[in-house]
């Protein structure tokens, strides 16, 4: 198992695309930072500008811990984007390139094939998350410094250096889990077709329609909006807030990999029954 | 019947007019000890409690110089409410306003003075403020300021080593803007209009007249002075 999931990621990294999210992520992090190093002080004002009126404000405001957490809050559109470009690819891209039929003759079965591809799309989200954290936090903190961090939600949370860390850690354990539904929704439709761009513009249509549909103000989408899954993408952010209910988080959490489960078994049993006829 | 009715209104004039002339001591007095006050600087620990605002203990050290000078410096982030920070009673009692002593109240076995004090002039911007003041050591025990939209801010003084200076040890401050109408207020985007809350400041190692640089008040960090 090892040895196909390693197969597998040498597939995925020797792609060029697979590193496109890689190099957007850095240059738009990049863009943001060095916007911030020239015009903190723009930012500054505009994040103080209604706490200004009523309160003398000091310290260190514009510190890596403030940078990453707006960064993450722009940037989270990206996650999706550099996943399906690898999720669409990951079986469709074996029909596309003739080898169905040369990986399932090999004495390894139907299902461990799609575990190992189904755990190197995990490893390659990781390696997304894990280069988000370094351009966006530890660079930031670096160039920037430590401080406490100030977020605008409800109302105002202000949180201290030592009580920072860990909601990050759970926000992007929650952002992997929400990529993890992205990437198996897109493995599930790479699975149906035998070209790349269908599964990859298929996911997207489908998160962008389920956004708008959550967003229509009209009574009816309040019935279906919970049963969305982009509905629950945003979760990460409610680690933020000093009065976040665990259980509600846990239970997003839960519903986010539940979908996974799901399209991963539908990828199976598709991926089983399949007639390899390329 | 009618003497009598005249030597109630003469003695209810000058009993109401030795009251005026009483609360006016009372406020000469207290006034005097923070004009001793010319400089100074402490460490203090603000703690805020609002529906809206949710943040760690701040701590920061603060510096004043007469006339109006004040600065915050903290090394980790602080927020502070403007107007408690750096009040000054004599924000209040500077300015032009009728004052009369409206009875006597007990609070922690201590006898308080209530003092009324209506402003006189449409630039102030409270409509009417009562203190409750130690007479005998001339403190100022707790400030009420009713301001419009029955908004109402509560400030009681806790003294321990700068009784001279009217220095106070801890100020706590009770905001109840919970009945003003929506109208009444400017939205802030993140800061409702209706909100209660509770601001506890503990002062600590004061340093009063010690002296202090102008360059102290200069500091290109500070967000908002």
């Amino acid at each position: 198992m090892i040895k196909l999931v390693h197969i597998e990621l040498i597939k995925i990294f020797k792609k060029w695309r697979s590193y496109i999210g890689h190099f957007g992520i850095l240059f738009m992090v990049s863009m943001v930072q060095i916007n911030l190093y020239i015009y903190g002080e723009n930012e500054v004002r505009h994040i103080t500008r209604n706490l200004s009126d009523l309160f003398i404000i000091s310290g260190n405001i514009l510190n890596g811990n403030l940078i990453g957490h707006l960064i993450l809050n722009a940037f989270f559109i990206l996650f999706p984007l550099t996943i399906v470009l690898v999720a669409g690819e990951i079986l469709a891209g074996e029909g596309t390139g003739g080898t169905y039929r040369l990986i399932i003759t090999r004495p390894v079965s139907r299902l461990q094939i799609i575990f190992s591809k189904f755990l190197a799309g995990c490893i390659y989200i990781l390696s997304i998350i894990v280069w988000m954290i370094f351009v966006s936090l530890v660079i930031s903190h670096i160039v920037f410094g430590n401080g406490e961090l100030i977020v605008l939600s409800d109302g105002i949370n202000i949180f201290a250096q030592d009580d920072i860390l860990w909601r990050f850690a759970l926000s992007y354990l929650h952002v992997f889990f929400s990529m993890l539904l992205v990437f198996t929704l897109s493995f599930l439709f790479s699975s149906l077709v035998e070209n790349a761009i269908g599964p990859i513009i298929a996911t997207m249509a489908i998160l962008i329609f389920f956004v708008i549909l959550s967003q229509i103000p009209v009574d009816f989408t309040k019935y279906i909006k919970p049963y969305l899954f982009t509905n629950y993408f945003m979760d990460w952010q409610k680690f933020f807030n000093y009065d976040f209910d665990w259980f509600v988080q846990i239970k997003s959490l839960g519903y986010l990999a539940l979908h996974s489960v799901i399209f991963l078994i539908l990828t199976s049993i598709i991926f089983i029954r399949k007639d390899i006829l390329s | 019947m009618k003497e009598i009715f005249v030597t109630i209104f003469i003695l209810f004039t000058i009993t109401n007019f030795a009251q005026d002339k009483n609360a006016e001591k009372i406020i000469s007095a207290i006034k005097s000890k923070i004009d001793k006050v010319d400089n100074y600087s402490a460490d203090v620990e603000i703690s805020v409690k609002f529906d809206f605002l949710k943040m760690p203990k701040s701590k920061a050290e603060i510096f004043f110089k007469k006339p109006d000078k004040f600065k915050l410096k903290s090394e980790k982030l602080a927020i502070l409410p403007k107007g408690v920070i750096d009040f000054n009673p004599q924000k209040i009692i500077d300015k032009n306003f009728t004052s009369e002593i409206i009875g006597d109240t007990l609070i922690d076995n201590k006898k308080l003075s209530v003092i009324k004090i209506i402003p006189n002039a449409d630039s102030i911007k409270f409509n009417a403020a009562k203190l409750l003041v130690d007479k005998n050591e001339f403190l100022i025990k707790q400030i009420i300021l009713s301001l419009d939209g029955n908004a109402k801010i509560i400030t009681y003084f806790n003294y321990n080593d700068q009784k001279e200076f009217a220095l106070p040890s801890q100020i706590k401050i009770n905001l109840d803007f919970s009945q003003v109408k929506e109208s009444e207020n400017k939205r802030r985007r993140n800061i409702p209009e209706n909100f209660k809350g509770d601001i506890t400041i503990n002062y600590n190692n004061y340093k009063v007249n010690k002296g202090i640089e102008d360059s102290v008040f200069v500091d290109e960090k500070e967000v908002e002075k």
